[in-house]
């Protein structure tokens, strides 16, 4: 609270009166992107105008996470505003410099690790509390009276004593040219939440419905050109020799611009090499492309395959090297010896597609230093940075246009696309669009990382927990061994093995949260029945009572034992699960805590008729503290959840010979309306935590509940992903 | 030859890059943007438009096919069934990130005028339309309201 006050009061100080503004005849044409705005007297959130309509510009922009929605509802909660009388827009990219390039003048405008509400739970507030102490101050200048008489509801000032109102649109004009409050902002108790707590409807709604332009592919500027890029297919590949005499003979291509490949010093791809070719229209580009004659080098990850890399981690995982030691607690050696019974199984992910259903684009334009970008993009600041960065310019002189965007799911966190329109802007004396087809976006995708966990659990005689140890490999990135069981059982280890690769991986929703969770809670789930116990129940004895425990993990400082039990009884209870199914029907259970926020779920399979299982029913509940939007904490129950079935069923970016080999959606498929249940249901918890992200917590359980679902209705265990429904 | 067509009602005649796909026609020389680009081969539907009132994959149909033809995008919507399509979808709050949408509702209202009550099974055979985000929950529910939202007498 306290770091942010000070964040808040120097956007008091460096913003002014730009908080709020007023008059703006034009506002009411403009569109839902901030592009027609630019270069208009625009507040940084806040515009009321004297119709007492409000327009806020939302920070956060959406790729599907909810974010613009809530963004907004927060400040207008604390504006204590008519939310009836709020539309919002896009807010601007407002940047200052940082050590190392530029930072955020205002709001966090990042999204990515479910971090955006908790980042700009206190700063929007504040931000709402701030303007309606403003308006106040200019009722109380309106009536000659004391402040301390006056009171807000529904976008008014009240006058107790005399019962008068005036509304915030009459005021909006003196209330901006007032000084900002100083001292303690007061903010509201959660009894007074008039918007927290309802069911919001998206905030672009009308223009998705209507198919207005909002996402980077929409967008234009004038005079701009078009540009494809044929990208070497091999992980760290070069162009050997090319010709494109018939590209530039193809009516409408411009020229073609060769695009060297750019390996960080980490071994990560950041773009790879390959032909652009830059047409009056897209369409001519694809034609261009198509003309091309490229004889690729291969590089030095030709031999590279998903199996091989999986067959690396495995050596790791059924080997003596103790790899990179995390966690070593208790006597793992001694524990397992003392074990009446030991569980030894290993669990395989693949690769995973991230397939954002908007292929990336941006368009960029470089002029006397300076450069426009317009692109959506999870993090704007990494924008300008890499703007900056390749077009040699001041990162303060790069004007990030960020847009609503076609998914996003961790993949809009790296720049190859920005980079890439960069370079190409710099060739020509005009704005360049680039546009990425499916198969670019299939084979230059920075994968979920695939994993081997082999687990051993040791139970002593009563069938109580007493080792575990957790042995995993990967590329890269985290392991979550920070979650449960952690904690809870006294012999503890986690080892983990990194296998270099040129296979590109990076953030893929909730980055290995769901590799985490499928060995975890299957591992968990053969636990219970190996000792005849019901699963939920061995799930809450092993939780035991109501605890918090120290998280050293990312996203959180604190991980709850009865937060998370409360999940799984939630969960259970909506699912009827003491209810007996027939022989052949299967429940199956899985839970787990992602970056600050519980979920837990039941799957319901049926394996009775010919052909393949069914999935019959999906229950789940979710603690992410404060319910702030109850109607988009369900969408993203149910729609994450889904994502984390087409992991158990279908995602798998196939690696062979160095390259990617299912690069559209008829060599991967993809999870469709057949395949989710009729059966629905979703619970929210509701408490008093600070609110905690919901886009990425109710993806992880999915591939384990759906396995333990099978085992429970078939006997038939899966420890391999993707899972055949073929019985 | 020239080719002749209709977009929601207007008039267009195209004489050169006839083997363009009409996705990109209509997003790119008449600027309709409501249309989306996926996958550019059929599979995924965020490009489906109405093809003299059939749902059809508009990246999958050159120019060159259309003469004669009438054409509807997300952007010319307007009869009762379109318009409680729309609707439902706004009170229902199918959308997550948004983009496959026009897509769906485009596939929805087509199915609803060949089938004003169709029933789960229905749904799940014709909306083969993929969504990124994992809506479909809501977007079979949004097609039963926009059912009773267009024939059911109030």
């Amino acid at each position: 609270m306290e770091i942010s006050r000070r964040r808040f009061l120097s956007l008091s100080v460096s913003a002014g009166a730009m908080l709020m503004t007023i008059n703006m005849p034009t506002l009411a044409k403009t569109t839902k992107q901030n592009t027609d705005l630019s270069g208009q007297n625009w507040s940084v959130y806040l515009h009321i105008n004297p119709d007492n309509s409000i327009v806020i510009a939302s920070p956060v922009q959406d790729m599907g996470q909810h974010m613009k929605t809530t963004g907004a509802m927060m400040i207008a909660e604390e504006l204590d505003a008519d939310w009836s009388l709020v539309s919002c827009i896009a807010a601007k990219t407002y940047l200052e410099k940082s050590t190392d390039g530029v930072k955020y003048k205002y709001a966090d405008m990042n999204t990515g690790g479910s971090h955006a509400v908790r980042r700009n739970w206190d700063f929007l507030r504040q931000a709402g509390a701030t303007a309606r102490q403003m308006l106040i101050s200019a009722a109380a200048l309106h009536w000659q009276c004391s402040q301390s008489q006056l009171t807000t509801a529904q976008s008014h000032v009240y006058r107790k004593s005399t019962k008068q109102k005036i509304s915030y649109g009459e005021l909006a004009a003196k209330a901006s040219t007032l000084p900002f409050p100083d001292g303690e902002l007061k903010l509201k108790d959660k009894a007074d939440y008039k918007i927290f707590g309802q069911d919001i409807t998206t905030v672009d709604i009308d223009e998705i419905i209507t198919g207005a332009p909002l996402f980077g592919l929409d967008m234009e500027m004038p005079d701009m050109v078009y540009a494809v890029i044929e990208r070497c297919p091999y992980f760290h590949g070069e162009i050997k020799s090319f010709d494109d005499k018939k590209t530039l003979a193809v009516t409408g291509v411009i020229k073609t611009v060769k695009i060297d490949k750019v390996i960080e010093s980490d071994g990560i791809k950041e773009i790879a090499e390959g032909i652009a070719v830059i047409a009056k229209n897209y369409w001519a580009a694809v034609q261009g492309r198509k003309a091309l004659e490229i004889n690729w080098q291969q590089g030095p990850w030709a031999n590279e395959s998903s199996q091989s890399l999986m067959n690396d981690f495995e050596k790791f995982c059924l080997g003596d090297d103790e790899g990179e030691n995390r966690i070593n607690e208790g006597d793992i050696t001694q524990a397992f010896k003392d074990s009446k019974q030991v569980l030894d199984q290993c669990y395989q992910v693949p690769l995973l597609a991230h397939a954002c259903i908007e292929p990336f684009n941006a368009i960029v334009h470089l002029q006397d230093k300076k450069a426009k970008i317009i692109t959506g993009h999870q993090f704007p600041t990494r924008v300008a940075n890499a703007v900056a960065q390749y077009a040699n310019i001041d990162p303060l002189n790069v004007e990030v246009i960020a847009t609503r965007m076609g998914g996003g799911f961790g993949r809009r966190y790296n720049n190859d696309f920005v980079i890439e329109a960069t370079l190409l802007a710099k060739e020509i004396d005009k704005p360049v669009k680039l546009v990425w087809t499916r198969e670019d976006e299939m084979s230059q995708d920075y994968f979920g990382q695939s994993t081997f966990t082999r687990l051993r659990a040791g139970l002593d005689k009563q069938g109580k927990l007493i080792a575990w140890h957790h042995r995993q490999g990967q590329i890269d990135g985290g392991l979550r061994e920070q979650c449960f069981p952690y904690q809870l059982i006294e012999n503890f280890k986690v080892d983990s093995y990194y296998q270099k690769a040129g296979t590109p991986t990076g953030a893929w929703r909730g980055p290995g949260h769901l590799q985490f969770a499928f060995a975890v809670e299957s591992m968990l789930d053969e636990v219970a029945h190996a000792n005849n116990q019901d699963p939920l129940t061995h799930r809450l004895e092993l939780l035991g009572d109501a605890k918090e425990y120290s998280y050293r993990g990312y996203g959180a400082k604190v991980i709850d034992s009865g937060r998370m039990a409360e999940c799984y009884r939630q969960a259970a209870k909506l699912a009827n699960w003491s209810n007996k199914r027939p022989k052949g029907v299967g429940l199956g259970l899985a839970g787990h805590f992602t970056f600050g926020t519980y979920a837990a779920f039941v799957v319901e399979v049926d394996s009775r008729a010919e052909g393949p299982m069914q999935i019959t029913g999906i229950w789940g509940a979710i603690d992410c503290g404060l319910p702030l939007n109850p109607n988009h904490i369900r969408n993203q129950m149910e729609g994450g959840f889904i994502d984390g079935l087409n992991v158990a069923l279908f995602n798998d970016a196939e690696i062979s010979g160095g390259r990617v080999v299912n690069d559209n959606f008829d060599q991967q498929p993809w999870i469709r309306m057949f395949d989710t249940p009729a059966t629905f249901e979703v619970t929210i918890i509701k408490n008093d935590h600070p609110p905690t992200g919901v886009g990425e917590p109710p993806t992880a359980p999915a591939p384990a509940a759906l396995a333990n679902a099978i085992y429970a209705a078939t006997g038939k265990r899966i420890r391999k992903l993707p899972i055949s429904m073929e019985s | 030859m020239p080719i002749s067509f209709t977009v929601n009602g207007v008039a267009h005649q195209v004489n050169e890059q006839l083997d363009m796909p009409l996705l990109w026609y209509l997003r790119d020389s008449i600027n309709l943007k409501g249309t989306k680009f996926g996958c550019g081969i059929g599979q995924c539907g965020a490009c489906t438009i109405h093809l003299n009132g059939h749902a059809v994959r508009s990246c999958s149909i050159t120019l060159s096919s259309l003469d004669g033809q009438q054409i509807k995008t997300i952007e010319g919507l307007s009869d009762r069934v379109e318009k409680a399509v729309q609707q439902a979808w706004k009170e229902i709050d199918v959308p997550q990130c948004g983009y496959c949408q026009s897509g769906q509702i485009m596939a929805a209202s087509a199915l609803l005028k060949q089938n004003p009550k169709p029933t789960d099974e229905d749904i799940n055979n014709v909306m083969t339309n993929i969504c990124r985000c994992g809506t479909y929950v809501r977007i079979r529910k949004a097609i039963h309201q926009a059912s009773a939202l267009a024939y059911d007498v109030s």
